[in-house]
């Protein structure tokens, strides 16, 4: 009951990570803390022995799934698991702080959520157990489902609620039954039972209707709806719960994710995708990249700033982009940049001059349908080649290193750009140092090797590896060019993602995927501007025209902006049809058919086990009468056995044998009440008086004599069936209290 | 009567832990036989009180010492004589009083002039059934010399043992409420006894069916031995070999630890106290015709057997509101009271219950 009480809220994170084998990790967990308690109980040790029992179920539990490799023996957790297991809690909540929902289930999320729901286990086990507060357990749930609530706000799943309500009700009655029922010196009589039949059909009904209220309630009272609940407590929940891109660059493990989910749609007019930022990281003087800061931005309503640096003789096209955002929840707006104008948005948002993001604090970027104009800068080799390499004052910050950088990164990056002297060489020699095969693209190099994240050792370790994904090669290349003194940024969006469908006005229309958030660097040319650069290999990405090292003889060639739209068109679709050669217009149904698929197998799995867990008391129950009936053809014992079996029985129709009560006198007492078949009962009785008081050795009994007492028992049985009402039949076979009074006598 | 295949040793004194044949059914049914025609005698003297004539044959067949104990003219005598009577023992009645000396109960050496030499001249002590009414109203030092013999089954004087023959049982009557002049068992003597009774009244139907039977003579006139000597031996000899398994009497002596420990109980029972408790079922198991002992027969005998050993506190006594009567040992409040004690005892000690072991 508890299991179910805390598994099914699991049904609400759900929605807030991908896959289903986090869940499965989790219900085990919490199947194994309760199992023990509820065995412990089984045994009838007394007090807190089955909490902590449980408990060390629970410390076991985790370090077995989580921490094997540190244990003692295997199961002991050892000061090292202790701190392998600290360590993973961090992991788990820098990735909670970097993924958007639903997140990836990494290693460190399941395990975090293991140990949080073992310990609920422990705390519902304790509360209506141990301490006998079954109604205070209401509040695991509560706190579980609230979750979810806090982040989605809107992900209310009235039928997931309905059940937990149900079962939460069930476990209060049940509780309140037996409790009373332990209390009670004499079993009730059949009048009785009948009383408390109706008081059963009166508590689900009255059950019924609590949750029909619950649910119905706040849907027909206009000042309850969810939002006046929690658009306050969304606003004043922290950053990291605006539950998006977060601007840090661990963003490793969205990329790592094993299914993706859509982020947006765009049409652009552009010849090819195009790069969407979020945001750009600026800030390498604290030794790890700082997201920029947003003091300068404005209001967005007036108008985005030109773009810094860009002169007046350098070609630039418009290039108009609408874009759909389905599932990102981000504070910044994907843009390609430059852009002049943004419309269509809804809430406030402002733009930051220089990096032109655009960000909001009161809205975000979910469900927003805008549309962008941007320019297509399209500079010449001569005018990249001839750009002035003095660093303006206001750019100073943009090469700004830390003190303490490994002389490494210095001397790679001098030692790459040995014979060339513009800063716009140099950077297409950087470029062409990471994507001349030299470096490999793996997202879990950097992982295994230790040296993920966006830090200056990092750098250092990943240069020397030659192996990480993106935003190891962008801020590696941000890095080196800071070094060699040109102003350099990285930016933080999607690349352009699967080109979808090209229509006849000339526009395309791409869809952008979780896993294609990237990370670029970006540099600045003076008269030219920022210029975005590709560093990272392996993604099928065609770097910027102007950034190939043989852009000086094609923009040569043919200097017109044609051509060098030309140029980049032919072989921008083919790389996309590498990366995805169906595109996504069959890929998308498919994907939303087998999520829909997942989550009705998940509820028939849940239905499944919630009948299998109902049957379970009914099955173990008659396991043991087909046990002890079998047994009685050959045990010592046979009368015993049967008699054990008879009051059993007894006791699931609510007859119980209490302290210090004989079996005679117990008999005695269930005569006066039932109509018990005197002889049967009599005859096995003496038999089993016999077994256990008399002189032993009275010799084995015969076949004959035992298939008598077990007649005898079947007569019993079947009197006391044929006496009891229905509905006390079913209650005897369905909740077999002899069962519950083992766990009970704790 | 029927032959007895029961093995026939001739001490009747107690030999816990000897083995002891198993009785056959015959043996058994010849046990019932006897004990029954005993109880129907018990029964026509006192009418409708079979609890108390079951209780006393138990006490009998055990080898113990019956206490009666109740206000005077409830028929304690009679049913002292009625169960003395109805086996074929000798039976000797001694009337205590303040003046009895020991040597009345146990007998004297008198010099014989004709032998010229001392002969001893038994007391009213050897007879196979010795009724002492009143015991009360005797001095303590006779008190003690009758309750000597009753625990060592022998008299000694002059430094001359005698034995006393077997069966030896000896049934004391009190009188609770005549406090005047009269010395009350102190708790260590009221031990000895195996089994106290209180009569208690009749009904009315049981009084009325009294009138009509004294009016022309007393029911005890017409009680013929139904047994003899040597059956009655044989009889005990057959209680005594019935079995009582060790989860039985871990159970009588778990009962037992269990008044030494209880807050209300001033004074637990002794080891005494369980080893008559057991022999006791082990009587009454035969008596039903059974020969192994149920958990049923200790619960059954608790009250009888231990009730008048324990001493509760004060505390418990004015709670029960029955005062200083009942500090003195008698008196029917503080008799409810340690008999409502004594239940509570045994309702909250686990039986070796049936379905508990194998299940």
């Amino acid at each position: 009951m508890l299991f179910l009480l805390l598994v099914l809220p699991l049904g609400g994170i759900g929605t807030l990570l991908s896959g289903d084998n986090w869940w499965w990790g989790t219900a085990f967990v919490t199947g194994v803390v309760l199992a023990v308690a509820a065995l412990t109980r089984l045994l009838r040790v007394p007090g807190i022995v089955p909490s902590l029992a449980a408990f060390v179920a629970w410390v076991v539990t985790i370090t077995v799934m989580f921490a094997p490799d540190e244990a003692l023996f295997g199961v002991l957790p050892s000061f090292d698991t202790l701190r392998t297991i600290r360590g993973g809690l961090a992991d788990a909540g820098a990735s909670i702080a970097v993924q958007s929902i639903p997140a990836d289930p990494v290693t460190s999320i399941v395990a975090l959520l293991g140990l949080s729901f073992g310990l609920l286990a422990l705390l519902a086990d304790a509360l209506v157990f141990a301490v006998r507060m079954p109604a205070l357990a209401g509040l695991v749930p509560l706190a579980i489902l609230s979750v979810p609530y806090a982040i989605h706000q809107q992900v209310f799943d009235t039928t997931l609620f309905a059940f937990i309500a149900a079962v939460y009700l069930l476990l209060l009655w049940l509780s309140s039954r037996f409790g009373v029922a332990a209390r009670l010196p004499e079993p009730p009589s059949i009048r009785g039972g009948i009383r408390a039949g109706r008081n059963g059909l009166r508590a689900v009904l009255s059950a019924v209707l609590a949750i029909a209220l619950a649910i119905v309630l706040p849907a027909v009272t206009p000042g309850l709806t969810p939002e006046s609940f929690h658009t306050p407590l969304a606003a004043q929940l922290p950053s990291v719960y605006s539950s998006g891109v977060d601007p840090t660059i661990q963003l490793s493990l969205d990329l790592r994710r094993s299914n993706p989910v859509l982020s947006l749609s765009y049409t652009t007019t552009a010849t090819s995708g195009l790069y969407l930022k979020l945001v750009n990281i600026d800030d390498f003087t604290d030794g790890a990249w700082q997201p920029e800061g947003t003091d300068a931005s404005h209001a967005l309503a007036a108008g985005v700033d030109a773009p810094d640096g860009l002169a007046s003789d350098v070609t630039t096209s418009n290039i108009a982009t609408s874009v759909q955002v389905s599932g990102l929840r981000s504070d910044w707006l994907p843009l390609p940049y430059p852009a002049t104008a943004v419309s269509g948005l809804t809430g406030d948002w402002s733009v930051t001059p220089g990096s032109l993001t655009v960000t909001s604090v009161d809205s975000n970027s979910d469900g927003q349908n805008y549309s962008a104009t941007s320019l297509a800068v399209q500079p010449t080799a001569a005018q990249l080649e001839s750009a002035d390499p003095t660093v303006p004052d206001a750019l100073s910050s943009f090469v700004a290193l830390p003190g303490d950088i490994s002389p490494f990164i210095r001397n790679t990056a001098r030692s790459v750009t040995a014979g060339v002297s513009s800063n716009y060489d140099k950077a297409v020699a950087l470029q062409k140092y990471f994507t001349s095969g030299a470096f490999t693209y793996s997202v879990t190099a950097p992982v295994e090797g230790h040296y993920d994240g966006g830090n200056f050792a990092a750098v250092a370790t990943f240069l020397s590896a030659k192996s990480g994904y993106c935003i190891h090669f962008a801020s590696a290349m941000a890095v080196m060019a800071r070094t060699l003194g040109i102003p350099a940024r990285i930016a933080i969006g999607y690349h352009p993602g699967n080109a979808k469908s090209a229509q006849t006005d000339g526009t395309t229309s791409y869809d952008v995927y979780s896993d294609q958030l990237h990370a670029w660097p970006e540099l600045w040319f003076a008269g030219i501007g920022w210029l975005s650069f590709e560093p990272t290999p392996g993604l099928g990405l065609v770097p910027p025209a102007y950034s190939l090292s043989n852009y000086a003889a094609v923009s040569a060639a043919a200097p017109t902006r044609d051509s060098a739209g030309s140029t980049a068109a032919p072989t921008t679709p083919k790389a996309k049809a590498l990366t995805d050669p169906t595109a996504g217009q069959v890929v998308d149904p498919q994907v939303q058919a087998a999520e829909q698929g997942r989550a009705w197998l998940i509820a028939l799995v849940v239905v499944l086990l919630v009948a299998l867990l109902a049957a379970i008391p009914a099955v173990v129950r008659r396991a043991r009468r087909w046990r002890r009936l079998r047994s009685m053809m050959r045990s010592e014992s046979p009368a015993t056995l049967g008699w054990a079996e008879v009051a059993d029985t007894l006791s699931d129709y609510r007859f119980e044998v209490v302290q210090g009560e004989t079996a005679r006198a117990f008999a005695g007492r269930v005569g006066n009440l039932y109509h018990m078949p005197a002889e049967p009962v009599a005859d096995l009785l003496r038999a089993a008086e016999l077994e256990q008081f008399a002189r032993a050795g009275a010799g084995t009994l015969s076949t004959e004599r035992r298939a008598e007492l077990v007649a005898d028992v079947r007569r019993i049985l079947t009197a006391v069936s044929a006496q009891a009402s229905t509905s006390d039949d079913r209650r005897a076979l369905l909740l077999p209290l002899s069962l519950w009074a083992r766990m009970r006598a704790f | 009567m029927t032959n007895m295949v029961g093995e026939q040793s001739s001490g009747a004194s107690g030999r816990p832990g000897a083995a002891l044949a198993q009785p056959g059914p015959d043996v058994l049914m010849e046990f019932g036989e006897l004990s029954s025609a005993i109880l129907a005698n018990l029964q026509r003297v006192i009418n409708g009180k079979s609890e108390i004539a079951r209780l006393s044959l138990v006490v009998l067949l055990a080898e113990g010492h019956l206490l009666v104990e109740d206000v005077p003219g409830v028929g304690k005598t009679t049913l002292a004589k009625a169960l003395a009577r109805s086996v074929g023992c000798s039976v000797s009645r001694i009337q205590f009083t303040p003046d009895l000396l020991p040597s009345d109960v146990t007998g004297v050496s008198i010099y014989n002039q004709h032998e010229r030499e001392f002969e001893f001249k038994p007391g009213a002590v050897f007879a196979n059934i010795v009724i002492a009414d009143e015991i009360n109203r005797a001095s303590p030092k006779t008190q003690s010399a009758l309750l000597e013999c009753m625990e060592e089954r022998q008299v000694s004087i002059d430094g001359q043992t005698y034995f006393l023959d077997a069966p030896f049982s000896v049934v004391a009557t009190q009188n609770p409420i005549e406090m005047e002049g009269t010395y009350a068992l102190p708790e260590a003597q009221r031990d000895r006894f195996m089994v106290r009774v209180s009569m208690g009244y009749p009904d009315a139907k049981a009084e009325l069916a009294m009138l009509h039977n004294r009016e022309l003579q007393s029911p005890l006139d017409t009680i013929d031995a139904v047994v003899t000597r040597e059956q009655l031996m044989r009889m005990i000899e057959v209680a005594r070999s019935v079995f009582v398994s060790p989860a039985v009497e871990q159970y009588a002596v778990n009962l037992a630890q269990a008044t030494r420990k209880d807050p209300d109980i001033r004074l637990g029972v002794s080891p005494r106290a369980t080893l008559h408790l057991v022999r006791a079922a082990k009587v009454s198991a035969a008596l039903d015709g059974r020969d192994y002992v149920l958990p049923d027969d200790i619960d059954e005998l608790v009250i009888p057997v231990l009730a008048h050993r324990v001493l509760l506190t004060r505390r418990s006594l004015s709670d029960n509101r029955a005062g200083g009567i009942a500090a003195a040992g008698s008196g029917n409040g503080g008799n409810r009271a340690v008999d409502e004690v004594l239940r509570r005892i045994v309702a909250n000690t686990s039986v070796p219950l049936v379905a508990a072991r194998n299940a």
